[in-house]
């Protein structure tokens, strides 16, 4: 049980790294690799303000504007300077490498008994419940601010899906999908689309850095090697939320990117916990995804030929 | 919300609730499989190793635990089962693993390697871990000191034997003034392992030279930049990334005839002219007498870290012949020494 608990709340936290995604990858069509070096961004940035005694809420909330900085940054190199998209990602992914090795000071900081986010969120368990005693579900029992840590973490994942769907709605953000679509008749309309570029890609990566900062805080310790592979968990939670919820609305997909990357995370458990052969980890979750990918499309193709 | 007053809410909700159906389906999953996987077996003890990333540092440390638990007696699925897991170097992924061992509940887990300690010191709570391969256990978070640390935990550290190595250079090479190493800023071990190569090298009147590389790719770049700078000999600090690249780093360094002096047993072979090895076969042998402990009743919180405790010294006489560097008459016959050809 602590294995489903420990996988959705994983999930969640990669949630905002999906969702970042998302706006790179669906809105802007480009593969942004600078998500690789903005979780990282957002950790170091956290846990070495954390580490220096800042309050929490203020290391994480700069943590992600460094990730809004650092993504408009690949939105300037990309709309100024016209170079493509992807090397954008690269160049600025490769710089962000060094500073954070410069802004953590070393290539890993663990948090000893530092405050964190996390538990603010494990002492409510304490204020709610006047105990901090496991609790029993399904035959086990779990920590009860396990379930605290889950429960705080799906209400700020919700909070920013509802926020960034209501941002998408708005006029600007309208006119920021609409430059994804199709830049000359947004230009038409009067609308710069460079700035909703940068703009775009900035709010993409602030939400991928928050997503570092929480990951740190959760796991005790930042590391320089830790975005490596990020994009393509997160290119793979927004794909795998897309085709199992079907619909290609906004509000169904910011859904399915959240649920996305909760699924791929418990695809990777089921894995774990399956008892694979260590080496072949990598290949079953691979296989596990593709039949999470193929799935809807094989039951959809059964159910077109029933019909008459 | 056009689109929802458009269609009947019924019909909007439906993709939502198919996907948490699929989700709480993959979740039933994993409680089925707990509910199999936790059924007694008649083996005795259940232990879980967990390894952060595939180097031969992983491999050696694993094999010395297999054949640890071998040593004392106990018998691969009768007396014991041991589940190995390795992350393959994902970070989320190693967290998930040290949930599936909480889920699990094995009877010991052994960790290898720094990050995987630092994850364990945030999720394994009661139940005892013993951990190896790790330099500095307490930058990691174990404990305050290798006596006062966390309750479930102990383990073995494995920082190289730099003063060791300092002395050899002073034995072997007298003349030598100049000590150079590459190493990975990206790797808390490896600056930790430069600068207690640095303190003992300062200390004996040396110079350290420290180039970072950052990937392997880069390798061959970074040694070509440490040899330009005319190091007397280079001493090769440990860390993942140059002991997967050392065969690389010993052949360049042998064109620009420059003698290598390493820390990885298997780097003698390759042409390193002597090599001081914290054995880390014999660090996964040492966790396992750490764990036996444990298992007879003891708790881990009174067992303090240890050292691994053996180390090698391989030399390597061709290489030496090459470099012209006379070895002193005293070192043939010492039963310490393995000569390797």
């Amino acid at each position: 049980m602590s294995l489903i608990i420990g996988a959705i709340t994983i999930g969640l936290i990669l949630a905002l790294l999906s969702l970042g995604v998302f706006i790179s990858f669906r809105i802007f069509n480009f593969a942004d690799l600078t998500a690789e070096g903005s979780v990282t961004l957002g950790a170091s940035i956290a846990a070495s303000m954390i580490v220096a005694g800042y309050p929490p809420l203020l290391a994480t909330l700069i943590a992600l504007a460094g990730g809004f900085m650092a993504g408009s940054l690949t939105g300037i190199i990309h709309t100024k300077f016209k170079i493509n998209g992807l090397l954008s990602g690269i160049l600025v992914m490769t710089a962000l490498y060094s500073v954070n090795l410069h802004v953590m000071g070393k290539s890993n900081i663990p948090f000893m008994s530092e405050t964190t986010l996390f538990t603010y969120f494990e002492n409510l368990a304490t204020v709610f419940s006047g105990t901090s005693e496991s609790v029993g579900l399904f035959g086990s029992t779990i920590p009860l601010k396990d379930i605290f840590v889950l429960a705080c973490t799906l209400i700020i994942v919700t909070i920013l899906g509802g926020l960034l769907y209501l941002f998408l709605k708005s006029n600007f953000g309208t006119a920021m999908r609409a430059t994804g679509n199709n830049q000359q008749m947004v230009r038409a309309q009067g609308v710069n689309t460079n700035t909703m570029m940068i703009v775009g890609l900035g709010l993409s990566n602030a939400l991928i850095a928050l997503s570092g900062a929480l990951l740190a805080q959760y796991q005790g310790f930042a590391d320089v090697q830790m975005g490596i592979g990020m994009l393509v968990l997160g290119l793979a939670s927004v794909i795998i939320g897309e085709v199992l919820i079907g619909e290609k609305t906004l509000g169904y997909l910011i859904t399915g990117a959240i649920l996305g990357s909760v699924i791929f995370r418990l695809l990777v458990a089921v894995a774990l916990r399956l008892g694979m052969p260590p080496n072949d980890l990598k290949l079953i979750t691979a296989l596990f995804v593709f039949i999470a990918l193929i799935l809807p499309r094989l039951l959809k193709k059964k159910r077109g030929a029933e019909k008459p | 919300m056009k689109f929802s007053s458009a269609k009947s809410t019924k019909k909007a909700a439906w993709p939502f609730i198919r996907v948490l159906l699929i989700l709480a389906a993959i979740a039933a999953a994993i409680l089925v499989i707990n509910k199999f996987a936790n059924q007694p077996n008649g083996i005795k003890k259940r232990f879980v190793l967990i390894q952060f990333n595939d180097s031969p540092l992983s491999d050696l440390s694993r094999q010395g635990i297999i054949d640890g638990l071998t040593s004392i007696g106990l018998v691969s699925k009768k007396d014991y089962e041991l589940s190995v897991s390795n992350a393959q170097g994902d970070i989320t992924t190693l967290n998930l693993m040290l949930d599936a061992a909480v889920t699990d509940r094995p009877d010991l887990v052994f960790i290898t390697s720094t990050p995987t300690l630092q994850a364990a010191v945030k999720k394994i709570r009661d139940i005892p871990v013993v951990f190896t391969v790790v330099a500095d256990p307490i930058l990691a978070g174990a404990g305050a000191s290798f006596e006062k640390h966390l309750t479930n935990m102990t383990g073995i550290s494995t920082l190289g034997d730099y003063n060791g190595m300092v002395g050899w250079v002073k034995t072997i090479m007298p003349k030598a003034r100049v000590i150079g190493t590459l190493y990975t800023p990206s790797e808390a071990n490896s600056v930790k392992n430069i600068n207690e190569l640095k303190k003992y090298a300062e200390h004996a009147g040396l110079t350290l030279i420290a180039v970072p590389v950052f990937s392997s790719q880069e390798i061959t770049d970074a040694t070509l930049s440490l040899t330009s700078r005319k190091p007397d000999v280079i001493c090769q600090v440990i860390d993942n990334l140059t002991s997967s690249s050392s065969g690389t780093i010993i052949k360049i360094a042998r064109e620009q005839k420059i003698p290598v002096f390493g820390f990885v047993s298997d780097q003698a072979k390759k042409g390193a002219v002597l090599v001081v090895s914290r054995d880390y076969h014999q660090a996964g042998a040492d966790a396992v007498k750490l764990a036996k402990k444990i298992l007879d009743g003891e708790s881990p919180s009174k067992i303090p870290f240890e050292f691994v405790s053996r180390t090698e010294i391989l030399l390597n006489p061709e290489a030496a012949a090459f470099f012209k560097i006379s070895l002193p008459a005293s070192l043939s016959g010492r039963s310490d020494i393995t000569i390797v050809k």
